[in-house]
């Protein structure tokens, strides 16, 4: 008998049971499986449109800046890359250059990613403490529901990633990868990954917590850490676990410290959680898309005009003093934002004349636009149409409403 | 967030405090405007940091 067949009598009498092996290869063509014949069952894990939880995973959209010299307290948290929080916790000390990276070494189709160079090293974490730095994004819980988080159904989720590391580390060269999630009583799991010298993809499985409570809101539901330094005896560490728990353990005790040299770097991109045990392949999604979903949480209404660009969006004189710019963003945000600019005095009003601003400020602001006030103290009628603009191109007006 | 000062705006119609203007103690002392909103991060820290005692909110003119 062939190794590629099965004798008929054998078959009808169910004597040998076909395998995988008796089937010659592109045997089974498309035209030969009947329709309906593949159920949901046997497609699960392979994902599908908006498979990725995760925005901004390949690290594509960076509205607020390229980037930016970091530290504790500076250019700490959102700061370059969108929705993608750069964090120093317990005053740690040490400076890093993070900037999302467009050129040069990258994993095969993939335009950009995510870049940590240290700049000021510190090769000694603290024992005992909560020494830690890490990147981090929260995903909003109402995006969430469909892990059945808190039941018995509660779906595992697998993360992947493509990581290089350079230099040599201190303790490790290991990188803490962890979920935790935010409503009643928070959980935490977590594992440990030893990062390569070349690009590599690393994939984690985690079990769904039938335990945890996930809110069906616009706040936090489930935060991503990758943690690139922190104490290995630290207050928020422990051995990595396969389980959920309600023990605070933001990171693996394993733990090494990209921070230990200037001459270390971490580079990582093609982020990925999605729901099964199987990683896919990275969801490359537009440009349009990716930043349209940034928007949500960061809108960027500095025009791109050099010169004197002026504001999205018509602006009147509401008193002699206050003039209001009305603007609408592309998408609905997660709630009202926060408006972040550079200092008042690099916007400028024009009514005919150019009248220098003292203060900017919401006024009646939504998830969906609203007024800007920008305060001339003078120089206007009441009424009167306006223009704002600032006094050059590195001033950014940004919409914030992150989690 | 390190907070080097922060104050009350009001609304022009209403005369109301509408927002907190702030100024952070970082490399390019970044202004926010933040909406007196629960689930606005900013306005969530803010809240903390006066609850802790660490943080002031001047009046509006």
């Amino acid at each position: 008998m062939a190794s590629n067949s099965k004798n008929l009598a054998e078959l009808l009498n169910s004597d040998v049971t076909l395998t995988a092996t008796d089937i010659a290869n592109d045997a089974v063509t498309t035209a030969k499986i009947a329709d309906g014949a593949i159920t949901p069952a046997k497609t699960a894990g392979l994902g599908g449109v908006s498979k990725n939880l995760l925005i901004n995973g390949g690290f594509t959209i960076a509205q607020r800046a390229e980037a930016r010299t970091s530290s504790d307290g500076n250019n700490e948290g959102y700061a370059t890359v969108d929705r993608w929080s750069f964090r120093w916790n317990n005053a740690i000390p040490g400076v890093a250059t993070v900037s999302q990276e467009t050129s040069g070494d990258r994993p095969a189709g993939f335009g950009s990613f995510f870049k940590v160079n240290m700049a000021t090293a510190n090769n000694s974490m603290r024992s005992g403490t909560s020494d830690w730095v890490y990147l981090y994004q929260p995903i909003e819980a109402q995006n969430l529901q469909k892990l059945e988080y808190g039941t018995s159904g509660a779906k595992k989720l697998t993360l992947s990633f493509y990581a290089k590391r350079v230099g040599t580390w201190g303790q490790s060269q290991n990188i803490s990868v962890g979920l935790q999630t935010s409503d009643g009583t928070p959980e935490f799991i977590n594992a440990s990954v030893t990062t390569q010298t070349t690009w590599t993809r690393h994939t984690v499985t985690f079990d769904g917590s039938q335990t945890a409570t996930i809110n069906n809101d616009n706040g936090a539901g489930l935060n991503l850490y990758i943690s690139l330094a922190g104490s290995q005896t630290g207050t928020y560490t422990g051995a990595a676990s396969t389980s959920w728990s309600t023990t605070r353990q933001d990171f693996d005790n394993q733990i090494g410290n990209l921070l230990s040299n200037t001459a270390n770097e971490f580079h990582i991109t093609g982020l990925q959680l999605e729901i099964g045990d199987v990683a896919t392949d990275f969801e490359h999604r537009s440009v349009a898309e990716e930043l349209a979903l940034c928007q949500r949480y960061c809108c960027d209404l500095t025009p791109t005009a050099t010169g004197s660009p002026y504001i999205t969006g018509s602006g009147a004189a509401a008193t002699s003093g206050i003039a209001v710019a009305h603007v609408a963003f592309p998408q609905q945000m997660r709630t009202t934002p926060s408006i972040v600019t550079a200092a008042a005095s690099n916007y400028r009003v024009y009514n005919g004349s150019t009248l220098t601003c003292s203060n900017v400020a919401a006024n009646g602001l939504s998830p969906v636009g609203g007024g800007i006030n920008f305060t001339t103290g003078s120089g206007m009628s009441v009424g009167q149409a306006v223009g704002v603009y600032t006094n050059g191109t590195g001033h950014r007006t940004l919409m914030v409403a992150e989690l | 967030m390190r907070i080097l000062s922060a104050k009350y705006m009001t609304d022009i119609i209403t005369g109301e405090n509408s927002c907190i203007n702030i100024v952070l103690n970082d490399d390019d002392n970044t202004h926010m405007s933040v909406p007196l909103t629960p689930d606005n991060i900013h306005y969530a820290e803010i809240k903390r940091q006066v609850d802790a005692g660490e943080l002031t909110i001047a009046d509006a003119d």
